[in-house]
């Protein structure tokens, strides 16, 4: 009884390392794609990185863009080689973000903020109206879209859109008053009525 | 006065549906590429006439194909059955106009769950079919197309918009055409594909040189699983004013495509 308890706690512990073993052997994606304006959109586009042998696991939300998958570590996949087979299918790449299989995590825009000087940086958070995953979408590519944020992030529980930016060429009201045209409440910067009308029933939050 | 109800009723059906979702590619109009690059689109659509001429079948195979993710080559070849209300004219089947299309995208501007685009577009139409002066399905005659494709997509909604000039060196009829076209889904979007779509389609044509002209309606409905779409639509004139014989009862058409 005792030989078979600590024989199964071995195999338990070894199922264990190679199951941690095959994680750090894979990549995970996420992908923000433009120009998704059909489902049958989203099928050109899985098509196209299905070219990428070992590739698995692709998902693909409509209403978000947001494209995920799962590719081999030791075939290092780059952003530059995912944002180039996003243009090869026939649409944007606004985002890549990947998590390696040990652990560490590239953006997109970290090399953007590479080019811009450390003191010029700031980050700041504020509030903005939303409720789900499609208005975090629509907040976080208003901002982005500004020439000069580097990184903005908003959280659905909390509220905040925690923006980092190149200072020297833009400021926290102007990044306001972009999210709010994007049709989202900041407390400085109020959604015109119009567009605001104009976001789907789930993201109205008045 | 019933182009007016029939305009009334599409503001009243556009401004009821309020849902967000995706929608396929149109039936009886044209729409810019969506399709990754390599992709192959095999087709059907076949049209039954019925007009004062008589009762008109076209079943097309249509082979389309995407070199780039911004370029597409097709070929129409289609298989017709004709059955005229003169009785001097003779009834029978044959091969119809065979086609050659070619599109180029030179303008795309994508958004969250959108996008704009802009197609040249060109269709070759060989004299292959019976000289049985059957608009669109069987002319016997070369003609030669070019158009203009402007097409706005998102989950929400989908239009349209074609204008283009068909140039039929053998008679006089030459057309400038101009399609529009609304499609909105039933269902909410999701990938991989599973959606109901409604279209509304208008075409337009002026028969430059007889100053004829036609305005035919369609109104269809598809039915899109994976990679298989199957739709029908019902087309029927709203305006005519062309000769006694060649003035049109209704078209109906049935279709299906599968993307590999």
């Amino acid at each position: 009884m005792k030989s078979s308890i600590i024989i199964l706690a071995f195999s338990l512990f070894g199922i264990t390392l190679n199951s941690n073993a095959q994680n750090s052997e894979i990549d995970n994606f996420e992908v923000k794609v433009d120009g998704l304006g059909c489902s049958f959109c989203a099928y050109g586009l899985e098509k196209s990185f299905k070219e990428l042998k070992g590739i698995k696991d692709i998902k693909i939300e409509m209403e978000t863009g947001i494209m995920n998958f799962t590719y081999p570590s030791k075939k290092h996949l780059s952003i530059e080689k995912v944002e180039a087979q996003v243009d090869e299918a026939g649409y944007t790449a606004v985002n890549v973000a990947i998590t390696r299989g040990n652990g560490k995590t590239e953006v997109s825009e970290q090399k953007v903020m590479e080019e811009v000087a450390a003191e010029e940086i700031v980050e700041v958070a504020f509030f903005v109206a939303g409720n789900c995953g499609m208005c975090q979408a629509r907040i976080e590519k208003a901002a982005k879209d500004i020439n000069g944020v580097l990184k903005a992030n908003w959280d659905k529980k909390t509220k905040d859109l925690v923006v980092s930016f190149d200072g020297s060429k833009l400021s926290q009201e102007e990044i306001e008053k972009a999210v709010a045209k994007s049709g989202h409440d900041t407390k400085t910067a109020t959604a015109d009525d119009t567009i605001y009308k104009e976001l789907p029933r789930c993201c109205q939050y008045r | 006065m019933n182009l007016i109800k029939y305009i009334m009723m599409l503001v009243v059906i556009i401004t009821m549906v309020n849902s967000v979702n995706a929608q396929g590619p149109p039936i009886t109009a044209d729409k810019p590429i969506m399709l990754g690059s390599k992709t192959t689109v095999v087709k059907t659509l076949t049209e039954i006439r019925k007009s004062n001429q008589g009762t008109f079948l076209s079943a097309p195979i249509l082979l389309h194909y995407l070199p780039t993710s911004n370029s597409l080559i097709g070929i129409h070849v289609p298989f017709t059955n004709y059955n005229f209300e003169d009785d001097l004219l003779k009834d029978g089947s044959s091969l119809g106009d065979i086609s050659i299309l070619a599109k180029y995208q030179f303008y795309r501007k994508d958004g969250m769950g959108k996008t704009f685009r802009m197609v040249a577009k060109t269709l070759q139409t060989l004299p292959t079919g019976k000289s049985h002066n059957i608009d669109g399905i069987n002319t016997g005659e070369y003609q030669s197309y070019l158009a203009l494709i402007a097409g706005y997509e998102s989950i929400k909604y989908g239009i349209s918009n074609e204008l283009g000039y068909n140039l039929i060196p053998g008679n006089k009829r030459d057309e400038l055409i101009y399609k529009l076209g609304f499609g909105l889904p039933l269902l909410k979007s999701t990938y991989p594909v599973k959606q109901i779509n409604l279209y509304f389609e208008y075409q337009n044509k002026w028969f430059v040189e007889t100053n004829d002209f036609l305005l035919l309606y369609a109104q269809g409905i598809q039915y899109a699983k994976g990679r298989i779409t199957v739709e029908t639509a019902i087309q029927f004139p709203l305006d005519q004013t062309i000769s006694e014989e060649e003035k049109r009862d209704y078209s109906l058409f049935l279709g299906t495509r599968f993307v590999f």
